[in-house]
């Protein structure tokens, strides 16, 4: 008798898991997190607020939280988040107060900050940055760069890899500026990037898609 | 506590360096409007902008009524223009504030102003920002789309293409 109470307790847990694969994709991103709570964005529609061992309408139960991450149940899975990432190898990025979006990037595996710039053709760095990154533009060809602001003096490179969250694209064509006033700090994170991924901007929201 | 308010400690959490502005990450009335867009609702207008070669989205907007190409741009807060552009527009430069911005050529000093009605296709945006450089020959060659309108609409990019379309309406 108990065996039997075990198998159909199994087979239920098997057909909620089966359930929760077919519902699928729910999407969370970890918003803000403390110790026993967490405040998740799902289905990028709503907001939901959970304590230890709470579930959502949804089915994301929280488990765990500390300052910095959330262990989660999404889709009948456990998954940790830190705070700003999201379950489905997407980047959500949210405007500054200049209404334009950063990101954290990584160059080569150096973290640099990027801005999301439909109007810049390659990747686009300054010759500070560059150096700072490692970046051997010297090897690169010279070349004046039309760029939407007017031309600039520059060198083309190739990056080895160029990483925005979970998205990494290889052998990314980029840009040194070989001026002073290009030397800003920001990797402009231009159309040599985003023609390769897809993106989505609603409101103060941006979200970066990679491409299947 | 109304949850858009337990949002604050985000801007901390997501804040990056150099970019400490405070910010409000999901306002409620993005949520409020996503909810109205998930009901069923009169079809919204949207445009289609193809890539050119090098990924860039020109298009043919109209300012006050007045036809000029010009070339979307997210790096740009706000619509940006040269003086010669400006005046062609039969914007007074005069009304705006002026400011200093750092643009990849150079510090330009810029007057900020109000564009009464931008439109692209079917969409319409009016009150937008935007930045005249006041250096005479040192704008941009073309207008730029910048933020200001852009965040006006459901912006979306992929294939070589951009879509914009209407947000939901409340």
């Amino acid at each position: 008798m108990q065996t039997r109470q075990a198998t159909a307790r199994l087979i239920l847990a098997a057909l909620a898991l089966a359930a929760a694969a077919e519902a699928g994709a729910t999407s969370v991103l970890l918003l803000t997190a403390g110790p026993g709570r967490a405040q998740l964005l799902v289905d990028d529609s709503t907001l939901r607020g959970l304590r230890t061992g709470e579930r959502s309408p949804e089915g994301v139960a929280l488990v765990t939280a500390t300052t910095e991450s959330a262990t989660l149940i999404v889709d009948g899975r456990e998954t940790v988040l830190r705070l700003g990432e999201r379950n489905d190898g997407k980047v959500t990025l949210f405007a500054d107060r200049d209404r334009r979006f950063r990101a954290r990037v990584q160059v080569n595996g150096t973290p640099a900050i990027g801005l999301i710039d439909t109007g810049a053709e390659a990747v686009t760095i300054g010759r500070r940055l560059a150096t700072a990154l490692g970046i051997d533009y010297a090897q690169g060809r010279r070349a004046k760069l039309n760029t939407v602001v007017g031309p600039v003096p520059g060198f083309l490179v190739t990056l080895d890899s160029v990483k925005i969250g979970p998205i990494e694209l290889a052998a990314v064509p980029a840009v040194v500026a070989d001026s002073d006033a290009a030397d800003f700090g920001l990797v402009l994170v231009g159309t040599s990037f985003l023609g390769r991924v897809h993106f989505e901007q609603r409101g103060n929201r941006l979200t970066l898609i990679p491409w299947k | 506590m109304p949850a858009h308010r337990r949002l604050a400690p985000l801007a901390f959490a997501l804040a990056l360096s150099g970019a400490a502005a405070p910010f409000d990450p999901v306002r409620s009335a993005d949520l409020e409007a996503e909810a109205a867009a998930a009901r069923p609702a009169a079809p919204r207008e949207s445009v289609t902008i193809p890539a050119d070669a090098r990924g860039f989205f020109h298009v043919l907007a109209q300012v006050n009524g007045v036809p000029v190409r010009a070339v979307v741009d997210t790096g740009a807060s706000a619509i940006y223009l040269g003086r010669v552009q400006a005046a062609t527009l039969g914007i007074d430069l005069a009304r705006g504030r002026r400011s200093e911005i750092s643009t990849f050529r150079g510090p330009r000093t810029i007057r900020v102003v109000k564009l009464d009605r931008v439109q692209v296709g079917a969409l319409v945006a009016r009150d937008v920002d935007a930045w005249v450089v006041e250096e005479g020959d040192e704008g941009p060659p073309q207008p730029l789309l910048g933020m200001s309108f852009l965040q006006r609409f459901e912006v979306r990019v992929g294939g070589g293409a951009m879509t914009l379309t209407e947000r939901a309406r409340r």
